[in-house]
């Protein structure tokens, strides 16, 4: 593993015209339709965002990735001012197609994602690697052997797939599933495991991950001994950053929240965001309602808890060991009290009578 | 698994050539084309080697041309082998893919790859959607037989359940035949490193998708 070949990447997509760009993009509109005979393109078909630090700017790039015997094909061309790491919004929809079949057939087969919250916990321990498949081999049966692994790195040169492999404390390296493209050098460094950077929950929390807007519903006034309703409405974000040299893609997917509604009660840490009421309703209980029991100033507070995943260099998208938990700005609130009398009388009848 | 010749070249004295040989004269739509360019050394074979199932090829089967679309194309069968849970059951398994999907490319019944097809895989219920579509308008392809090879010496369990190894896959050169015109020309793909997800459950193999090597291309 080295820095270099990632700066030659970056540089190799930045000196791409935008007119090169926006021709490519015409291009693929055009044969967008037909789906016969592209199943390597269509199934295979993936983005990537990369950042360039140069000179203060930032360049975001969408590169749809060139693949073996194809050129590359550059769908969108932005430049923009640069800010340190910041957050892209992450659509689990526009996930490369690959990736959404996968995560629909597992989610069909009823098997969590990898990176929910009781996973990560037990990743804790965990360090990725890679490790050489023809570790052990030498001479001529080593170079059959990286002969038939052989693939193209992101720089366009020659690489060989490693296994990415996991190893949970001291114990012994299990193989993670994906295997990844890396540079023949490094496949010859004679280590077993090469070891990858890791992004830790740390590392996580330096990223300036944009909490959850966090709503009270009636607000700022409500009433004591009614519904009422709250919710909270975060993002999934994605942010380009750089970890060892390396440039790290990192993932945060909100996954619990947590309310304290300022009287000394709380709800959660839940799975439940809540949300608005129809329009028109109130005192409706919800899973996230609260009714106040005693009128005052209040501030509802929201925490939200973001799960990671980070994928280093291009690599397959490797869990964060633990949950970043990120606090939104308070919501006051005042509790009033209301009272209700009824009457016997008619005012029109009787216009001096109690109420009238 | 015997692999097919690649007849994307094949043009309309093809099947004339190839009605003469084998006597099968169920359709006159070969006399339109032209028989300049006849390749008679791909059709004198065809009918032996061009061996999509075990049971190999009926004598009758006449590969797609320009003049229509193939003929008699024997369905595909899934060996014993390719319900197994391992690195040979997989290949196997594979293989009757590609000989699912070239039987949907030949005949646009698209039902035998779609029973081990997840219907998680947009873009592989788009590709068969399509291709039902264009044979329903009367149109139909010539080659893009697929085959995928699995290159990764063991076979395991991803962290997320799943299978997915390192393959090489290969396309043929194909066509598509609309209106007595090619529509599309796709040249062949000569063999593209990619990772295949399928999944092993309730005693059989599925083709969730071929996706590309993290850190590759």
């Amino acid at each position: 593993m080295n820095a270099s070949r990632t700066v030659v990447l970056l540089s190799i997509l930045l000196i791409l015209p935008p007119s090169i760009a926006s021709h490519a993009a015409e291009e693929d509109e055009s044969s967008s339709s037909q789906k016969l005979f592209r199943k390597n393109e269509l199934q295979k078909s993936e983005s990537y965002t990369f950042d360039s630090y140069a000179d203060g700017e930032k360049v975001k790039i969408s590169v749809d990735v060139r693949r073996e015997n194809e050129r590359n094909d550059l769908k969108n061309f932005v430049s923009g001012k640069h800010e340190a790491a910041t957050p892209v919004d992450y659509d689990p929809d526009e996930d490369p197609v690959f990736q959404k079949a996968l995560r629909q057939y597992l989610n069909d087969q009823g098997i969590d994602r990898p990176f929910n919250p009781d996973t990560i916990a037990q990743s804790k321990q965990q360090t990725f690697g890679l490790q050489n498949p023809c570790t052990n081999r030498t001479g001529d049966i080593l170079e059959d052997c990286l002969a038939e692994r052989d693939c193209t790195t992101a720089d366009g040169g020659e690489g060989v797939y490693m296994n990415v492999v996991v190893r949970q404390g001291d114990g012994p390296s299990t193989p993670w599933g994906e295997p990844m493209c890396v540079s023949v050098a490094e496949a010859e460094g004679g280590e077993e495991v090469v070891e990858l950077p890791t992004f830790t929950l740390q590392d996580f929390k330096t990223l300036a991950v944009a909490p959850a807007a966090s709503a009270v519903q009636p607000a700022p006034d409500t009433l004591r001994g009614m519904h009422t309703n709250v919710w909270a409405e975060a993002r999934p974000q994605q942010f380009s950053t750089e970890l060892g040299g390396f440039p790290v893609q990192v993932r945060a997917v909100p996954v619990r929240y947590a309310w304290d509604y300022g009287d000394g009660t709380a709800l959660g840490p839940t799975e439940l965001s809540g949300a608005p009421l129809a329009e028109g309703a109130w005192d409706v209980e919800t899973d996230t309602s609260h009714v106040y029991t005693e009128t005052g100033d209040y501030a509802v507070s929201l925490t939200t808890w973001f799960s990671g995943e980070y994928s280093v260099a291009g690599g397959p998208w490797l869990p964060v060991a633990g949950l970043n938990d990120v606090a939104s700005a308070p919501v006051p609130i005042s509790v009033w009290r209301s009272t209700v009398r009824n009457y016997a009388d008619d005012c029109l009848e009787n216009p001096q009578g109690v109420g009238c | 698994m015997v692999r097919s010749n690649p007849v994307g070249t094949a043009v309309g004295g093809l099947v004339l050539a190839a009605l003469l040989l084998t006597g099968c004269g169920s359709d006159d739509d070969g006399a339109a084309a032209s028989p300049s360019s006849a390749t008679p050394s791909v059709s004198a074979d065809s009918a032996t080697s061009a061996a999509p199932s075990p049971e190999g090829t009926p004598a009758d089967y006449v590969p797609a041309s320009l003049a229509g679309p193939a003929q008699n194309v024997p369905k595909p069968v899934m060996p014993e082998l390719a319900r197994e849970e391992s690195r040979e059951g997989a290949q196997a398994f594979l293989d009757y893919w590609s000989d699912a999907m070239w039987y949907a490319y030949q005949t646009g019944d698209t039902s035998y790859a779609r029973e081990i097809t997840s219907d998680a895989c947009e873009a592989c219920m788009d590709e068969l959607d399509e291709l039902g579509a264009v044979y329903e308008e009367g149109s139909w392809a010539i080659g893009g037989r697929e085959s995928v090879e699995i290159s990764q010496a063991e076979l395991f369990r991803a962290a997320d359940g799943i299978y997915k190894p390192v393959v090489v896959y290969k396309r043929e050169s194909g066509q598509l035949v609309s209106d007595a015109e090619i529509e599309v020309d796709a040249p062949g793909e000569p063999g593209d490193k990619s990772i295949l997800y399928m999944d092993f459950a309730d005693g059989s193999w599925i083709y969730i998708t071929l996706a590309p090597i993290p850190g590759g291309q």
